[in-house]
């Protein structure tokens, strides 16, 4: 998928230098070598230098050649690709009426690509789950690209074979699926792609009755309303949240107090569990 | 008289075939409206799906949702004989198709429907009256042959 994405000196480029599948981001700024991040460490692909024409081709096989489909995204600054795959955009924002119209001139891209690493939940899924099924109120906290979609979707997987476990998936990076089947193992969770939360987790409860909702990233007090909403009626959410994870505690606690395990984690390595904290 | 009135039958087989691709054209266009307006479809999607009534369209759409759609490949594209006169107008139309948002994307091929139906009643008249009157003609023409030859 990636080398349907990138261009094909870049694509072979990283094949020589490292592991494919090992690769975490790739990130493309005009007139910069491209940087690839990946298990190995980071590096800058000094064959490819970037152009604006490769920016605007990676983005419009990104996006099948159908930017109208993806501009509710790319006003966000993003665009989330059938596989998984979120592409950043750095760009100039078009602004009308107050509100952004799309981004132009776009100068910079980072390529996140997700992976399944089962078993990395393994450490917390007890603190989670107890013997007789029941589920706790899950925060994931961690600053980004430390895993904690990878560590949402194991729990998936693995919660998926005790109780009825529905993603939420915003942004389609939890199952990453193509044409509504899972590319990557969420067990056998049933995943609602591309719905944003602000639309409602009630009706979504009220139709799919899960026991457990497991949505990516919250950011504002509309997502937490949303949540209390679910919460309410009686489902279990596991969820996470951008933090710097040291702070995080006296910041927000009292604020999120509706969850009960609160798990942070770090990036060295990716994903690992730096605290597990059940509340009373 | 046969080669003649074969000759005329081929400017009518011309016309009807330039009508039957520009109403396949239009359809495609409605189609890809109501495609794109209600779920957002990806473009490679509608083109694929799209059950061309015309083997000259059906070639066009399988590049077009395979290629990258840049105007040099386009514009051989539209070389096909039956539509060259209209061909810088679907050049501009399918280089510029999928990269805008909803609101431009609809304008766009709006525009382009507006256009196709007028083009479609005046070829439909072509068939009628230009196309019967070669058909006609090379008949006559072949007959006046006979005539003096004898």
């Amino acid at each position: 998928m990636l080398k349907e994405i990138i261009p094909i000196k870049l694509f072979y480029e990283l094949d020589k230098h490292m592991d494919i599948e090992e690769l975490y981001e790739l990130r493309f700024r005009i007139g910069c070598p491209v940087k690839a991040w990946g298990k190995s460490g980071t590096f800058f692909v000094k064959e490819v230098i970037v152009e604006r024409e490769m920016i605007t081709a990676v983005v419009e096989r990104a996006t099948y050649n159908s930017i109208y489909a993806f501009n509710h995204q790319i006003k966000q600054g993003f665009i989330a690709c059938k596989a998984g795959y979120r592409i950043g955009i750095g760009g100039e924002a078009v602004v009308e009426d107050g509100a952004i119209k799309t981004i132009k001139n776009i100068s910079s891209l980072v390529i996140r690509i997700p992976h399944s690493v089962s078993g990395c939940a393994d450490k917390i899924i007890g603190s989670i789950c107890d013997e007789k099924n029941i589920v706790k109120n899950a925060l994931i906290i961690s600053p980004p690209a430390c895993g904690k979609t990878t560590m949402l979707r194991d729990l998936a997987r693995q919660l998926s074979s005790r109780k009825n476990v529905l993603i939420i998936d915003e942004k389609n990076e939890i199952s990453a699926s193509v044409d509504g089947i899972p590319r990557l193992d969420i067990g056998s969770a049933e995943a609602l792609i591309n719905l944003p939360r602000k639309f409602g987790l009630e009706a979504v409860i009220r139709n799919m009755s899960p026991d457990v909702i497991i949505t990516d990233e919250i950011y504002d007090d509309e997502d937490i309303c949303e949540i209390a909403t679910a919460l309410k009626s009686g489902v279990s959410v596991i969820t996470s949240i951008h933090s710097n994870c040291q702070k995080f505690d006296k910041m927000l606690a009292k604020k999120l107090g509706i969850f009960d395990v609160f798990v942070t984690l770090g990036r060295e390595p990716v994903g690992s569990v730096l605290s597990l904290s059940v509340a009373d | 008289m046969l080669l003649s009135a074969y000759i005329g039958l081929s400017f009518k087989r011309f016309y009807k075939k330039r009508f039957e691709l520009i109403t396949d054209l239009r359809e495609l266009c409605e189609n890809l409206k109501a495609r794109i307006n209600f779920s957002h479809e990806l473009l490679p999607t509608v083109l694929k799906e799209y059950n061309a009534k015309t083997k000259e369209l059906s070639c066009i759409l399988k590049f077009l949702a395979e290629s990258e759609r840049n105007k040099d490949d386009l514009i051989q594209l539209f070389d096909e004989k039956h539509i060259r006169s209209e061909k810088e107008m679907l050049v501009k139309f399918f280089s510029r198709l999928g990269k805008s948002d909803i609101e431009s994307e609809i304008e766009g091929i709006e525009a382009l429907l507006l256009k196709l139906q007028a083009l479609e009643r005046s070829a439909e008249a072509d068939v009628r009256q230009k196309g019967d009157l070669y058909f006609k003609l090379g008949i006559m023409a072949g007959i006046a042959l006979a005539v003096i030859i004898i």
